[in-house]
Parts: structure tokens; sequence; C-alpha cells
């Protein structure tokens, strides 16, 4: 029986892995990069699904420092900066989501405003409850140690005290009743909450009057909690107190019945943050275009600054590839992370971090031999040049011998003659008759060896052939959840496709080409199944094949191969921000916001022009057979083309007529060598 | 019957031959389904039906609107031509707020003999749970059945589209915060996993997860459901094959029972996914009504409106189950 295990199977989302799974799979890569999550300060942490978010948030709850401790292993945090508690709020899985759904057609905006006062005073309670529960779970005993690295005092005399003091304060506006003990405070958080819970569930018909009136101020509890904290001697004056704030995104969807309450409960957030409170700092987990431009604050005209009142980490920035190779942290935080996957499923290795990727998936193919892959026999090499009936015969014969001999050079060959014939007839007469050819000038070849490789597999019906390192990281697109479902796939196809070998459990796998091309395409294809999840899920999907099967016809068929970066498109951002188009930029947002699309800024060839620029996330690519690399400039759009691809998508048009339209409005004029 | 409580169920005929009260009342739902009738022609048939209540569900804006409308105006004529003027259409938006359904129910509670027929054919989830909880928890109401059509057959393609959040279920949210972890997930197998898995590993990924599998499921949807389970294990390992629990999709009493042995008398912290079929789908509810536990989904905006179509025949009767709930005030589950 095979006994051998996918090391990406399970465990693969490490963002929700169990506190012990955790310590061994987090990988301290981009750690340097977050320090200021736990420095004082507010900090937004933006990113799409699977990013790192929650990971990132998690290290500072007390579940995971507590398994770092269990695990004798050393938490990765700067020492100095290992002071800290923390308590938070899941805003999707506390189910604040059931306050929009009390707003009825009609309710009146004094009902809609003071609902939004009650979501804050929920947010409130819950936080503190659990920044209650933090002490609770470190105090306990056999935690001394960690108690004391972190400040806590866990003599429970100073906790009463505490409670005591805290009870007593104004900031309750008469919510809580005095108390005498830390246990006393819990029941009565927890019995506002129970009240809250039993009120959205309809259980009963309306809040106690107690609760109504004694709605606190957001934040001000929070902040008194961690004054009281340090004053009753339970942490020490140098401790951090933390707020995490996680599904941000989640508020803009709650705009019920027509209502603002969604962005109401956003204002409230960013309220808290405006206190800039010395004694608690927020981070707020958040997709990027759900934190607004300008975070306007409750109930004032202000609204929140960049680096005055929050720093923002943008976790996909960072991990993407930008222009500039250098500096790229993403192939090192892969490495670490597929290490540590095959460290936790016994596979028995003592490579160095670097060179692990390599030496399983092997040596990265060059064009020229995953063209020869692609067309492998003579009879299908002769077929892979399109001919014109008017061109001279020697040059048919001079490419029909190369295309036997080189397939690769012989694509090149054919666009090479396609678009010099074009400019001036000589070239037509004149074929070059020792290498290296034109075609083969370094910065010429290199811009269009994936359109040439996507029109020989096209020619020859196959699909592209992905593997080696540099494919999986440049498909990963700096997601480490797409870097891991692309290595669960390839281990899938890799265990399918030697089942009948001998091969040891523990034995490092040399994955073959053919598995790891198998694997990278199911992958894409089952990614591509992923958008119909979230919020306009349908007309994205739409839209997704809509723009990977346009960049694959146009690849195909630009034979010439005069537009080889044409895999995305680019928009002028003037246009894009004016308000008349509003939807698309919305649409495409969003879009970005579900990682169905990459954007980043374009360097336009127009001087002093800004533009925008889109590509397809690098995971879909495989399932479109098209490059993922963006090589020279996207096609030139304006924001009405894109309108109108939008709305096409969404018509059910079959992708053959589809072809046709492209054919005949938007690809480049096929030139005629003999014109 | 492992309980020990005998829960009275079978074909609408038998159950109903076997019920001392004939006066009764009736809320379903009026949709594109040509189902969404059958049961009231029967408990017409067969009862002396005092008032009915039909809810439309009105989804929210697609491509399909045009064609609901008209499939929903049609079938809204043949609810008139059955019942005349003993009946009420009331519109309800499918994600509007649970407060409507809440009074909407409450009156139909108020101006009923308190022998209530629930039709949950056609109900969306969002709308069935909480009616079954307000009915189930009404002191008003002393006798509860609930029935359900099998449809002669389900759409081909996607029965609903673009899912929402995965969230509570309105009023199946637990009270209580969660301070030890979920030790049971229990999700109901069904056609699609509408982006389930990867939000049960985010959130539950502790959890022991547990599929109720509905058998026999026979073709074509034996393949669906599994389909189903394989997008579940893609995310999700269910690493034994006691993980996959093969209940019968007419028995809801034993789904209830299976439910009570997996959370171990329902002293188990749980949470219940409700992907499966709607018998399935009510024993979650009662269950979740008595144990306080949450129920997520993640609710479509649309649904297709050939949804189903046709009613399933059994030896030249329609296919109707009923399952009594509630008798003489005394809640069966």
């Amino acid at each position: 029986m095979d006994e051998r295990l996918n090391s990406f199977h399970d465990l693969y989302l490490t963002e929700a892995i169990g506190s012990d799974s955790f310590v061994k799979l987090f990988s301290p890569v981009f750690m340097e990069h977050s320090m200021a999550l736990y420095q004082p300060g507010n900090v937004i942490l933006k990113g799409l699904q699977g990013s790192g978010k929650t990971m990132l948030l998690n290290l500072l709850r007390p579940e995971i420092r507590l398994a770092y401790y269990n695990n004798q292993t050393e938490f990765p945090v700067n020492k100095d900066l290992r002071k800290f508690i923390s308590g938070g709020i899941n805003l999707r899985k506390s189910g604040v989501a059931e306050f929009g759904q009390l707003i009825l057609p009609g309710s009146s905006i004094e009902f809609v405003r003071e609902l939004t006062l009650h979501f804050g005073d929920f947010v409130n309670y819950w936080v503190v409850q659990d920044l209650l529960r933090t002490l609770t779970l470190i105090s306990e005993v056999g935690y001394k140690t960690l108690a004391s690295e972190i400040g806590i005092n866990t003599d429970l005399k100073v906790f009463d005290k505490f409670s005591k003091a805290l009870s007593r304060s104004d900031c309750w506006l008469g919510g809580l009743n005095e108390v005498n003990s830390f246990k006393e405070l819990q029941s009565q958080l927890n019995a506002r909450i129970i009240s809250y819970r039993q009120y959205l569930n309809l259980n009963i018909d309306q809040l106690p009057s107690s609760i109504s009136k004694s709605k606190t101020a957001i934040g001000e509890p929070i902040s008194i909690v961690a004054e009281l904290l340090k004053s009753c001697n339970v942490l020490d004056d140098d401790t951090n107190v933390f707020i995490r704030i996680d599904q941000y995104e989640e508020l803009p969807s709650l705009d019920f019945s027509e209502s603002d309450f969604g962005r109401s409960c956003q204002e409230l957030i960013h309220k808290a943050l405006s206190a800039r409170s010395s004694r608690v700092s927020y981070r707020i987990g958040a997709r990027h275009y759900a934190w607004p431009e300008y975070p306007e604050i409750f109930a004032t005209t202000g609204s929140l600054e960049n680096k005055r009142d929050f720093s923002i980490i943008n976790i996909d920035e960072a991990l993407r590839r930008a222009e500039n190779r250098k500096g790229w942290i993403f192939p090192a935080l892969a490495e670490d992370v597929f290490i540590r996957r095959l460290k936790l499923t016994k596979y028995k290795f003592d490579h160095g971090v670097s060179v692990l990727l390599d030496d399983v998936l092997g040596v990265a193919l060059s064009s020229d031999q995953k063209s020869k892959m692609l067309v492998a026999s003579e009879q299908s090499r002769k077929s892979v040049i399109k001919y014109e009936k008017n061109w001279p015969i020697k040059w048919v014969d001079f490419l029909e011998k190369l295309s036997v001999e080189d397939p690769f050079s012989a694509k090149l060959a054919e666009a090479w003659v396609r678009q010099k014939g074009k400019e001036k007839q000589e070239p037509l007469h004149n074929i070059p008759e020792e290498k290296p050819y034109p075609w083969d000038k370094k910065y010429w070849k290199k811009e269009r060896a994936e359109q040439a490789l996507v029109q020989l597999a096209s020619r020859n019906k196959q699909q592209l052939i992905w593997q080696g390192k540099n494919d999986l990281i440049g498909l990963s697109g700096g997601n480490i959840l797409i870097f891991l479902f692309l290595c669960q796939h390839i281990w899938d196809a890799w265990l399918r496709d030697t089942r009948d070998e001998d091969i040891s459990c523990h034995t490092l796998p040399k994955i073959n080409v053919n598995a790891q091309s198998m694997g990278i395409l199911n992958a894409s294809e089952e990614w591509l199944k992923k958008p119909v999840e979230g919020k306009d899920s349908k007309r994205r999907l739409q839209f997704i094949n809509r723009v990977g099967y346009r960049y694959y016809n146009i690849l195909v068929d630009d034979f010439a191969m005069s537009n080889p970066g044409k895999n995305g498109f680019s928009l002028p951002l003037d246009e894009l921000e004016a308000k008349a188009n509003d939807d698309v930029r919305k649409f495409l947002n969003l879009a970005v916001d579900y990682g169905d699309l990459h954007e980043s800024v374009h360097t336009s060839k127009t001087k002093g022009e800004k533009r925008k620029k889109y590509y397809l996330a690098p995971i879909l690519c495989p399932a479109f057979k098209i490059p993922y690399k963006h090589i020279k400039e996207p096609e030139y759009m304006a924001v009405k083309g894109i309108r109108e691809m939008i709305k096409e998508s969404t018509q059910n048009k079959s992708l053959s007529s589809k072809k046709k339209d492209i054919e005949a409005d938007d690809l480049p004029l096929q030139f005629n060598l003999f014109e | 019957m492992l309980s020990g409580n005998f829960r009275p169920w079978g074909h609408f005929s038998w159950v109903e031959n076997k019920l001392e009260e004939r006066e009764w009342c009736f809320l379903g739902c009026l949709s594109t389904e040509d189902r969404f009738i059958a049961a009231v022609e029967q408990a017409k048939l067969r009862f002396q039906l005092l008032s009915s209540l039909f809810i439309e569900v009105k989804d929210e804006e697609s491509e399909y609107t045009d064609r609901v409308l008209e499939k929903n105006g049609n079938h809204a004529l043949l609810l008139q031509s059955l019942l005349g003027s003993t009946h009420t259409v009331q519109q309800l938006k499918l994600l509007g707020s649970p407060i409507l359904l809440k009074q909407a129910i409450t009156e139909f509670i108020a101006i009923s003999n308190g022998n209530i027929v629930l039709d949950i054919s056609c109900f969306p989830k969002r709308f069935f749970f909480p009616i079954i909880k307000l009915l189930h928890e009404s002191d008003d109401v002393q006798n509860l059945l609930v029935c359900y059509s099998l449809p002669d057959k389900y759409h081909d393609g996607p029965l609903s589209e673009e899912p929402l959040s995965w969230s509570h279920i309105p009023m199946f949210q637990q009270s209580e915060i969660l301070t030890t972890k979920v030790e049971k997930a229990i999700v109901g197998v069904g056609f699609i996993a509408l982006g389930l898995p990867s939000l049960l590993k985010n959130d539950y990924n502790d959890a022991e997860v547990t599929l109720l599998f509905p058998f026999p499921p026979g073709p074509p949807n034996y393949q669906r459901t599994w389909e189903f389970v394989q997008e579940i294990e893609k995310f999700y390992p269910l690493d034994d094959s006691e993980r996959i629990v093969r209940v019968d999709v007419k028995d809801v009493s034993g789904c209830y029972d299976h439910i009570l042995n997996l959370t171990d008398n329902g002293t188990n912290t749980s949470i219940l996914a409700p992907y499966g079929p709607k018998t399935q789908s009510l024993a979650m509810a009662l269950f979740a009504i008595k144990h306080g536990c949450g129920v997520f989904y993640t609710q479509p905006k649309y649904y297709h409106p050939d949804y189903s179509s046709g009613v399933k025949f059994l030896r030249g009767i329609p296919e109707i189950y009923l399952y009594c709930i509630k008798l003489d005030g005394r809640s069966l589950y």
C-alpha cells in the first residue's frame, strides 16, 4: 500500500491551523516587514484572501503565544517587542451582520443611528471581554515565566482590584454594577453580550432599557481597561495593549434597506482609531478596497490620515514581485514554507533551504527545451508554421527545415519575417544564412519566447508546459495560499503518476515535468472555480473568462508577435477615476479585492500620462493557456472598452462567436507580406 | 426512535389518517417550483383548511427575475383557483430583515386555530429555519406538522448563484460566546458546496467534521452529492470513513437521532451547516432549536427559476411526506 503523503493536502491553509501546528508551520520570513504590528500605533493590515492577514494577527493571540511557550519554540517576534497582550473581535464570526438585519425599509435615521451606537457598544464589550480572557489564559498556573516576559502580574488580588476599579469607571455610563472580583466582572460583561445576541437572534423584541440607556462610546472602555490594567499593577507600564479587528470588509456589506449602516459602523471603528490613544493600538485586518481612501470619523467632519493616525502594511504589495526582482522576499518565504511542510510529513533530507525546490522540481527548462516537448515528432514540427500562399518558396523551404531542427527558432523566424516583411521587401528575399539569426537577438527573443510557446502549443493542440521553481513561484503571484495550493496539486499529480513505483514515503521526490505541468493545470482550473464565491461573483467569473479567452486569442492570432505583452490591459487613470466611470472602477476594484485581477501602476508610453494596468491573477493563466509573465506593453484600452467587455461577458456569447468578434474588431491587423 | 420518542412520519395520507385534528391552517411558499402546490392540494383534500398563508420570496435582481415573475404569476393563479379567498400571499425579500418574517408568522399564528401544517418544500433555508423556530416555540401552536414534496427532477445546472459570506441563518446564532473550541461541525451534503469547504477550514479547523450523506441519493443526485463530498475533501481531508454518515433522506427523526449521537446527546459544542436535502435540514433546525447551537450557511442571492420541475409520484399518488413535530402542545423533538 502506498503510504506516501501529500505534504500539502491537509493544513494547507496556514491561516487557520491549530495552535501547535501553527508553531511548526509559521514562517518568520515575513516578520521583518510586519514589525509595525508589534509596536505601538494603529496598523491597517491589508491583503487578499489567503495572503496571511489572519495568520499575522493570530500571532498576537494568547493561544498562539501559549503554543510557542508549550512547544518550547522561540516566539518569532523580536525580544524587545514581546511585551504585549491583545484582545479582539472577528466581525464576521461575532455575528455583527445581524445588526444590519434589524433595519427595515423605512426605518428612521434615528433608529439606524441608535443601532450604530449599539454596534459600537457591542464591540466595546466583546473586545474588553476578550482582553480579560487573554489575561485569564496567560495568568494560569504554569505560565509564570511567560506572564513575567509579557509583564502580567498573576496575583489574583490585583485582578480583583482592577475589576472593582473598572466597574466603577464612568466609561460604562451605568452599564456595569460595581463588582468585587474578576469573575464577577467577566460575568457581567458576558451577560450584556448574551442580551445583545438574544436581541440579534430575535429571541427578545427589544433590548433591555438598562442597555439602551448605557451605550458606551466606541473605544473608550477599551482605553480605560488598558489604563487601569497598568495603574492597578496588573500590567507593567511598558506592556503594550493591541486590539485586533479582523474581517473589517464585512462592514460595507451591512448597508441593509438602503441605509448607511455599514458605512456608519466603519466610521465608528475609525473613531476608535482617531483617539490615537497611547494606551491601546488597533490592528485592523481588511481587504484592499474595503479600507476607504478617506476613512471618515463618525459624527465629525474629519477623517483619519495615513501615517498620522495609522500605518498600512500591504501584504500583497510586499510579497508580489516588483519590476525589479531585487528585494523580492516571496521566493524565500515560499522556500521556507515548503521545507516546513516537508519536514512535518517526515520526508528525509539535509538540503539547505535555497535548493530544496530546485531539487524536487528539477532545473527549469529553457523555452527551446519546452518547444521540443510541445512538438516532439517531425511530422508535428512541420505544421508549426502558418505559411502564406504568396511567400517566396525559399523562405518556405528554410522555415520548414528550421522547424524540424528547432521549432522554437522557426516560430520566432516566422514572426520576424512577418514583421520585417511588412516594413520593407528586402528581408523577404534575403534569408539569413548564419547563426545567430536576427530573431535570436537577446531581447527580441526574450520578449517573444512566451508567445512563441503559446502559439506552438496552440498549433499542436497541446497544453503549455509549467515546470520548475520559477514557474511555481511566478504562478503563486506572491500569495502563499496559492503557492501551497499549487504544491498540493503537483504532489497529487506526482502521487498518481508514480503509484506503481516502489518509492519510500521518506524519500524526497523528484517530480517529473509532466506531473508538474498536470498538477499546475489542475490547480489553475480549480482556482478558476473559486471566484464563484463572494460579491458579484457570477459577473466576476464571466469577466475573468472573457479576459482569459480574449488574450489567448490575441496571443495565438498575432502571428507577427507584434504585441507580445498583450496578456493584460491598461487604463488611463483620469478616465478610471471619473465619476461617470464609477461602475467600471468599482467592478475592477472588486475583482482586484478578490484576487481575480492584479493591478499596478503603469508607466505610459505617452509622456506624463498616468495609467493602471490589470492582469489576470497568475494562477488563472494556465487554465487559459496564456503566459503569467508581464512582458512589454499591455493592451491600451479605454474604460468604455472594459465596460463593453463586462457587458458582453454577461451575455453568454459563445466563445467561437467571441473569437470572431476579436478577429474582426480588436486584433492587430494581420500583415500581408506582399501588400 | 433511538431517543425513545415516537415521532410519527410517513406518506401524507398514512399520517393524516391517524390524526384526530381535522381543522388545520396551512403555511407554504409560493415559488417557481411546480411542487409548491402539491402539499396544499393534499391538505385541502384531506383536512378542512381554515386559512392559508403563502410567502412569495423575492430573490435579488438577476437575469432570471423576469422568468421568476412570470412563473410565480402563473402559480398565484393556480393557488387562487384552488383556495379562493381563504388564502393570503405575502411577499418578502429573500435578503430582507427577518423581523418582517417574524411579524408575518406571528400574525399567522394569531389568526390560526393552533394547528399548523408547514410545507417546507420550496422555502429557502433562510426562511424555513426561522419559521420552524417560531412555530415550534410558540405556545399558541398546539399541533405542528411539516410536509415535504419530492420533485420529479432537479435542474441540471447550478440551482442557486452568488452565495454571500458564511453567516448564521437568522435567529440561529448561538447566544453564548464560544469560549471553548467547536468540537463538531456537522454538514448536510447537498449539490453545491457554495464555498463551504474553505470556510470550514478557516473558522473551524479544529472541529471534527461529519458529513450527513443523504442515502439513497439515486441517480443523477448520486454523482452531484459525491462531487460535494469530493469538494470538501479537497479542502478538508476527512480522516476516516466514519466522517461520512449515511442517513435516510426521508427520515427526519432518524437524522435527528444521528445528530444527537454525533454530538454526545447535544453536549458537544457544535455547529451545523445545512447544505443537504430539506428534510435533513429540518432535523438540523430542530436540533439547533433544542440545543442552541449555531447554524451557518452561505446564502445564495438568487435561485434558478427551474430549480425543480414536476412532482414525483409513487403508485399514482404524489410523493409527499408528513412529519409530526408537535402534538397536543408537546414537542416530539
